[in-house]
């Protein structure tokens, strides 16, 4: 039970570390579910546009206004300067339209050509353009065959009103499996983190040469010590895993119940099993408890950035991807884009994912032979 | 006295591993990783070509409008290329659609369109303009056709070119500068001031009686401490500027990013910036009673936990935070020296930059005030 | 006899109200070597600490080399040495240059410096690993390396807390050696300890603390005649018929008998002769021992007497 102590007094030592890389995942999860980051997904339908209207609110400008307002969203954003280009810096709002004095007079009388705008760097910024381009192009063309702004603002809503039919055939909640999806692809970080981190320095420790000979010599069996240990180890992983999991449950909800979900929590289970071997693996190539904290965050950083979890893996160039090819955690992000897709479960479908979960097993398996082969030679020295 | 322990202050420092990774190799690490995965994403953020089929039926055939704008829509040599079409029958458009070949795809049927996709999305969004502007326009035709007595054919290609012209342009007076990933370079030129903090801490631990035995010993030799303290500060500094020389070769020369800025003011602020550093280092150094290795751990901590809110690991972070918890942010060293070279990068005046350079400087202030009540006590209550 | 040292009603108190030195009074004359013995937590670096002006202390005066000591007096800091209990150098520094750094902040001329740190070396037999970085030295080396940092500038006052306390035997005795050593060369010094039996060696008067006032205070053996018994003996002897031992207490001399297992003790308050009456007795009355001797008080028995607990547990 020495051991199992010991484990426990390590961790106490260093469960600061773990509770703030939980707490990032926390913050992440909450942030995204709230502000839907739209630079990283595009599956928002309408762009966010601030209107800055200095003319009277009637006739055409009114038309104006009211058809941005239909087919936008428009942010909460201060209105000074400085506000407004932070939140366009930031992607808080796409664009921004800045409506002149006296528009919808001057509009009539062919006394405006330019509207002065700020666009976005992103994909919504033209959509926004090309949004409001049409209500303008279609005012153009009725502008000469109406008689007062009423019946233009009319015409065009007339024009507009036509909607072509559409036929959507998914059956799957998006934006939620998308939630699940990226605090899924999140929880990579905070877990290599508090896993690499904490197992790594365990059996750095324990691995220590004075330490070794004291627990070689002492009256329990020497590899009675070592299975306490890979227990305690693993214990500690599923605890953190079902923590990340409540956490999970609570931030996202009923999503994780269906087909999606449980699927969602398998690849992750199946994932931690990869991350702790690999953690096995680091504890024992690393002999220097001094190193650890510096090779875990290296490590965990650069897993993250290269298998998309910090940046989307269709946003990462292809020479990052085929690095990432080498990584087992791209494996599983990528696994979790498979999930977030599927539409129906059978055999044909899941294919991709189970070939991914294999990916991850497989590794697995290699980290624990090397993890043998090391410490073996190392008994061997020591 | 200065320079003895300046020099043996530098020797321990340069032979002090883990630091010499965490200040010299790691900013250089993470600098890598930045640039390997954001290579790609400015250019990604223009529209691109969207991949939908159509339906190639008598009805589409027939309607000269559709055809001929389409047509353009998807033509190579069209700046404004919008789709890439695949012409087929409906059930090999619904297969296409099913292995997630294309978006979306359109049928004309009895004169109204129908487009299917599987979810909704933005690309989604823009088919469906487009075709409602089509189908806008045949309204127009419809309504002049009255109007004018004229073939419908001549009608269709005047209808086409306007189709594309826009009368009012729309002008977009923002700042180029929009490259919102260069927030994360900001960040990380921020987080290698603060881990001057990391090298100005180890460098006074030996100062401090209460901490250290060689606190004690240097407590009870016939030297002030004053003079021994800000020299092994100054050596402290002397490291952080060539970490930071080593950064900028690096992200210039190597990574060749381009800052935009201007490069006096750059240096200014991050000479600034890494003064807080090795001020919040002396007020972690003081303040925290500790052991050695682990006060290393929490200084770490607090840099990455700073830069995290100030936008390291996701830009947006730190948005989020300026806009919902602002007092978060005005007293974070990491973002004031971020956000000190967004004002450089993307605001025209200068007020916005020197406000963080002012920040600055009451965090320093204020760190050394209280740092120096500490250290000066003659006396400690307890060691 | 100049007087290096003299505290005057020294009285430290923490926050919490406890008592770390209280009311203490001492002084230390040229040229001595005085122990300060007693139990952890009696207060024996608190004192240190304080005559060093690290601590803040709430009453007292505290006067080294016939002036007041302050945080700033550093004529007098520049003439002590301190060897703290823990080691405390730079794992980044060889053993050269550690003795260097320190040295350095009392000498400034480096030729000077060079002299006094080789003649450092050489006093703890460190010359093999002037290159070696600490964590290459061992335990002992490591002490001795220790001590050199706290003496390498000749001062005339030093301060010993505790040096060898986990340390083996040779460099014990390199250590206790060298005390010597400094001692002859001049230096008063002040050496803390929980082993009696060094502070028996090598001091020329013993302070005893408890509880943050001195107890008693005087040579080792001014301080066996506090205890109030002048020889113990030790009889190893199976199975002792009780009547007997009524007898043995009747013997002139004899204070206390007690018999348990094998082993008879008996204290003796005064006299002489003995251990030779002891023997004449165990003869005449036929009683077959296997072992018997005889000792004299230690520290610890004056410790016992003085407060009622042992001196080390």
């Amino acid at each position: 039970m020495t051991v199992f102590k010991t484990f426990l007094k390590i961790l106490r030592k260093n469960l600061v570390i773990v509770i703030i890389f939980s707490i990032l995942l926390v913050m992440f999860a909450a942030l995204r579910s709230e502000t839907d980051d739209k630079t990283m997904s595009f599956n928002a339908v309408k762009p966010d546009v601030v209107i800055i209207n200095n003319d009277e609110e009637i006739g055409i400008t009114k038309g104006l206004i009211d058809y941005i307002k239909d087919n936008s969203n428009t942010p909460e954003v201060k209105t000074d300067v400085d506000s407004l280009n932070d939140a366009l810096f930031y992607n808080d709002t796409d664009y921004i339209i800045y409506i002149p004095k006296g528009f919808n007079q001057d509009f009539m009388n062919g006394n405006i050509d330019n509207l002065e705008v700020k666009k976005g760097n992103n994909y919504n910024a033209s959509f926004a353009e090309m949004m409001i381009s049409r209500y303008l192009k279609l005012a153009v063309n009725y502008r000469s065959r109406v008689t007062s702004q009423d019946e233009l603002v009319r015409t065009i809503k007339n024009s507009l009103d036509n909607n072509t039919e559409i036929e959507i055939t998914t059956k799957l909640d998006t934006d939620k499996v998308e939630a699940a999806q990226f605090f899924f692809d999140f929880e990579t970080y905070s877990l290599l983190v508090s896993l690499v981190f904490i197992i790594g320095l365990m059996l750095s420790i324990f691995n220590d040469p004075k330490v070794k000979k004291r627990t070689i010599i002492s009256s329990t069996d020497y590899r009675k010590n070592n299975r306490i240990l890979l227990l305690a180890n693993m214990l500690y992983a599923f605890t953190l895993w079902l923590i990340y999991l409540i956490l999970g449950i609570v931030l996202i909800g009923d999503v994780l119940w269906t087909s999606n979900g449980l699927l969602f929590i398998l690849n992750s289970f199946i994932h931690l099993i990869t991350v702790t071997s690999f953690a096995f693996f680091i504890g024992n190539l690393i002999n220097n408890k001094d190193s650890m904290s510096g090779i875990t965050h290296v490590i965990s950083i650069g897993t993250c950035f290269l298998c998309g979890v910090f940046v989307p893996l269709a946003y990462l160039p292809d020479s990052v991807i085929a690095l990432g090819h080498a990584l087992p955690t791209y494996y599983y992000v990528e696994g979790n884009s498979f999930i977030a897709k599927l539409e129906e479960i059978n055999f044909d479908t899941l294919q991709p994912v189970l070939i991914n979960m294999g990916v991850l097993l497989g590794s697995a398996i290699v980290f624990i032979i090397l993890s043998n082969i090391i410490s073996k030679k190392r008994r061997r020295i020591g | 006295m200065f320079l003895h322990n300046f020099k043996y202050t530098l020797k321990t420092l340069f032979r002090n591993r883990s630091l010499l990774f965490w200040t010299f190799a790691f900013p250089l690490i993470m600098a890598t990783f930045f640039h390997m995965a954001f290579a790609d994403i400015t250019e990604d953020e223009q529209l691109k070509t969207i991949d939908i089929a159509i339906v190639n039926n008598n009805e589409f055939n027939n309607n000269m409008l559709y055809k001929q704008t389409f047509n353009t829509l998807s033509d190579d040599n069209n700046e404004d290329k919008l789709f890439n079409i695949t012409y087929t029958d409906r059930e090999d458009a619904k297969k296409l659609l099913e292995d997630k070949k294309i978006e979306g795809y359109l049928e004309l049927n009895n004169n109204t369109p129908k487009l299917t996709f599987q979810s909704n999305g933005i690309n989604q969004t823009i088919i469906k303009y487009v075709v409602d502007e089509i189908h806008d326009t045949e309204k127009m035709i419809s309504s002049m056709k009255t109007d004018m007595k004229s073939g419908m054919n001549s009608i269709n290609t005047n209808v086409c070119n306007y189709v594309e012209a826009k009368e009012i342009e729309l002008k977009d007076t923002a700042n180029d500068n929009l490259n919102y990933i260069i927030i994360e370079y900001f960040t990380l030129i921020a987080m290698t001031c603060l881990y001057a903090g990391s090298v100005s801490m180890v460098s006074i631990n030996k100062t401090l009686p209460y901490l250290t035995g060689k606190g004690k010993r240097v407590t009870v030799a016939p030297t002030k401490r004053s003079i021994i303290i800000f020299s092994s500060l100054l050596a402290s500094f002397l490291v952080q500027l060539l970490t930071l020389g080593l950064l900028f070769v690096y992200l210039l020369g190597v990574l060749n990013v381009e800052f935009g800025c201007n490069v006096g003011l750059m240096v200014l602020l991050s000479l600034v910036g890494s003064l807080a550093g090795v001020a919040l280092g002396l007020l972690v150094g003081t303040f925290v009673k500790a052991t050695e290795n682990s006060k290393t751990g929490i200084m770490i901590a607090i840099t990455m936990a700073g830069s995290f809110l100030s936008g390291m690991m996701g830009v947006g972070m730190k948005y989020q935070i300026d806009k919902n918890l602002p007092l978060l942010n005005k007293i974070n060293p990491a973002n004031m020296i971020t956000d000190g070279f967004y004002a450089l990068y993307y605001y025209t005046d200068y007020s916005r930059f020197w406000f963080n350079i002012g920040s600055l400087l009451i965090f320093i202030s204020i760190a050394v005030i209280l740092s120096s009540r500490k250290i000066g006590r003659a006396r400690y209550d307890s060691i | 006899m100049e007087k290096v040292i003299e505290v005057k009603n020294l009285t430290k108190e923490y926050k919490k109200g406890t008592k770390a030195v209280d009311d203490l009074s001492l002084e230390v004359y040229k040229g001595e070597i005085v122990g300060l013995l007693g139990p952890n937590g009696s207060g024996k670096s608190t004192t240190i600490n304080c005559i060093l002006s690290l601590l803040k202390y709430s009453s007292g005066s505290i006067k080294v080399f016939g002036k007041e000591m302050n945080p700033d007096s550093y004529d007098i800091k520049s003439k002590i040495g301190v060897v703290f209990q823990d080691v405390s150098v730079f794992d980044e520094l060889t053993v050269y240059e550690n003795l260097d750094y320190f040295c350095g902040l009392y000498i400034k001329d480096k030729a000077k410096r060079k002299e006094l740190v080789e003649e450092a070396i050489e006093l703890v037999g460190l010359q093999d690993f002037k290159k070696y970085r600490p964590k290459q030295l061992s335990g002992g080396l490591l002490r001795r390396l220790n001590i050199a940092c706290g003496i390498a500038h000749k001062p005339k006052l030093i301060f010993f807390d505790e040096p060898t306390v986990a340390v083996d035997p040779q460099s014990r005795n390199n250590i206790l050696s060298g005390i010597e050593k400094l001692r002859e060369e001049g230096a008063t010094i002040v050496y803390t300890t929980h082993y009696m039996e060094e502070a028996e060696i090598l001091c020329d008067r013993i302070i005893i603390l408890d509880k943050g006032t001195v107890l008693a205070s005087g040579t080792s053996d001014e301080l066996k005649e506090l205890a109030d018994i002048e020889e113990k003996v030790t009889v190893e002897v199976n199975d002792l018929d009780e009547k007997y031992i009524a007898k043995i207490s009747d013997l002139k001399n004899v204070d206390v008998v007690t018999y348990s297992g094998n082993i008879l003790l008996i204290t003796y308050k005064k006299g002489k002769n003995n251990i030779s009456d002891m023997v004449e007795f165990l003869k005449n009355n036929r009683i077959k021992y296997n072992k018997i001797f005889s000792e004299r008080p230690t520290l610890n028995d004056v410790f016992l007497e003085l407060t009622g607990k042992e001196l080390r547990d």
